[in-house]
């Protein structure tokens, strides 16, 4: 059983897992990238997909897998594969994981430090595997096989709320241009208020013959 | 081309004329905001180039973070405007709000460039190049902010509620808005994301 393990450690270079809320259900997209001659890959996270899942033809460097998970949940649950540090992100949902270190920009299991955040990028940006960094960076050797404590979730703000504030904003912007036109009148008495009053200091000072 | 070149008098901490009018003053802070606007939508679509869809959300969530957050402080900075018996009528307070943002969002312009770059060539350093900037640009809009103020004769006091209570709505309005960067970060998640209870 070790040997097996320790055998399919080495079946994945690099990992990249995607999350995209779909209704209720959370649908995990993951891309390994496999060693050479390697077509097998397995799971350190108890999945609908089971202990290992294989891809379909020998000698593929890729293999793509879906799984799926209840949304929102108490546990995030990638198909997190057995072997070195993955990436773990999300779209339109929000990760709130347990027991990572947080970071600005990411979370991270404890010890994997920021250089090693960014060989994974690197890895996987070679390869052109997911997007941009960030995310969790997730050691699967510390995350049990239920999967990385943590919540998984929806934005807290609503889509509703977005919108309201966005139709704010073009009424704010409305407001704006129509206060600019408004104060057109005013501005340009102003400043002829200010010419007047310039042009009769001028010519105080010039029947003075100071000027 | 007047009115840009009043706003960049600002930006370099002068007012244009002293005996200018309220009308004029209003005017300029308008022109100011709807610079600040265009320059933000122009950093939301650098900030965002990596996904069609961030880059075309971020056209209309930059601007609405510049505007409505410094909508949220202004009441409150008028109100420590007339509570600490500036001299000045409030309407410099407001073009001096204008002129920071103005300031800070022409920062995030003239970066946006660089964002956009090294978002589309690196793996890891478009994230905190762009934290980074928005960095830079709040400090170089505080402080064009508080030059102007201090040279309009206020006290510290209505600068200081203005950017605390301007900082505080922006942290929530980008919750609300995020997605903003293609990465998740703590400012997404608003005060709940800083502050553990």
């Amino acid at each position: 059983m070790i040997l097996a393990l320790l055998a399919a450690a080495q079946a994945v270079v690099v990992a990249d897992h995607s999350g995209e809320p779909v209704g209720d259900e959370l649908v995990w997209t993951s891309i390994y990238h496999l060693e050479p001659g390697e077509r097998c890959v397995a799971l350190a996270v108890d999945t609908p997909l089971g202990a290992e899942v294989c891809a379909d033809r020998d000698r593929q460097p890729l293999l793509v897998v879906q799984s799926r998970q209840p949304f929102p949940d108490d546990v995030i649950r990638p198909p997190l594969a057995v072997g070195p540090v993955q990436r773990v992100h999300v779209k339109k949902a929000v990760l709130l994981p347990e027991g990572l270190d947080k970071g600005t920009l990411s979370y991270a299991s404890p010890g994997v430090g920021r250089s090693l955040r960014r060989q994974v990028d690197r890895d996987l940006m070679g390869r052109r595997i997911g997007v941009r960094g960030g995310g969790l960076y997730v050691d699967p050797a510390q995350v049990g096989r239920g999967g990385i404590p943590g919540r998984v979730g929806r934005k807290a703000a609503s889509e509703a709320v977005t919108i309201g504030v966005g139709l704010v904003l073009l009424g704010v912007l409305a407001l704006m241009w129509a206060g600019h036109r408004l104060l057109d009148r005013l501005a340009r008495r102003e400043r002829n208020a200010r010419w007047l009053a310039d042009a009769a200091v001028e010519e105080e000072l010039t029947w003075d013959g100071i000027r | 081309m007047a009115g840009w070149t009043e706003l960049f008098e600002l930006v370099g901490g002068r007012w244009p004329m002293e005996e200018q009018g309220t009308a004029e003053r209003l005017q300029m802070a308008i022109r100011a905001a709807g610079a600040a606007v265009l320059f933000a939508a122009v950093y939301g679509l650098a900030a965002g180039s990596t996904d069609m869809a961030l880059a075309l959300g971020n056209l209309w969530k930059l601007p609405m973070l510049v505007v409505l957050s410094t909508l949220c402080s202004l009441p409150a900075g008028l109100l420590a405007w007339k509570l600490s018996g500036a001299s000045d009528g409030a309407s410099k307070l407001v073009v001096g709000v204008a002129a920071g943002n103005f300031a800070a969002t022409l920062v995030l312009a003239a970066l946006s460039p660089l964002v956009a770059l090294y978002y589309n060539s690196s793996a890891y350093w478009g994230g905190p190049l762009a934290m980074g900037t928005v960095a830079l640009a709040l400090v170089v809009g505080l402080f064009s902010a508080w030059r102007l103020m201090l040279r309009a004769g206020s006290a510290r006091l209505p600068f200081g509620v203005l950017a605390v209570v301007q900082m505080l709505a922006l942290l929530q309005f980008t919750h609300i808005a995020s997605p903003i960067l293609p990465e998740q970060t703590f400012f997404d998640l608003g005060v709940d994301g800083l502050v553990d209870r």
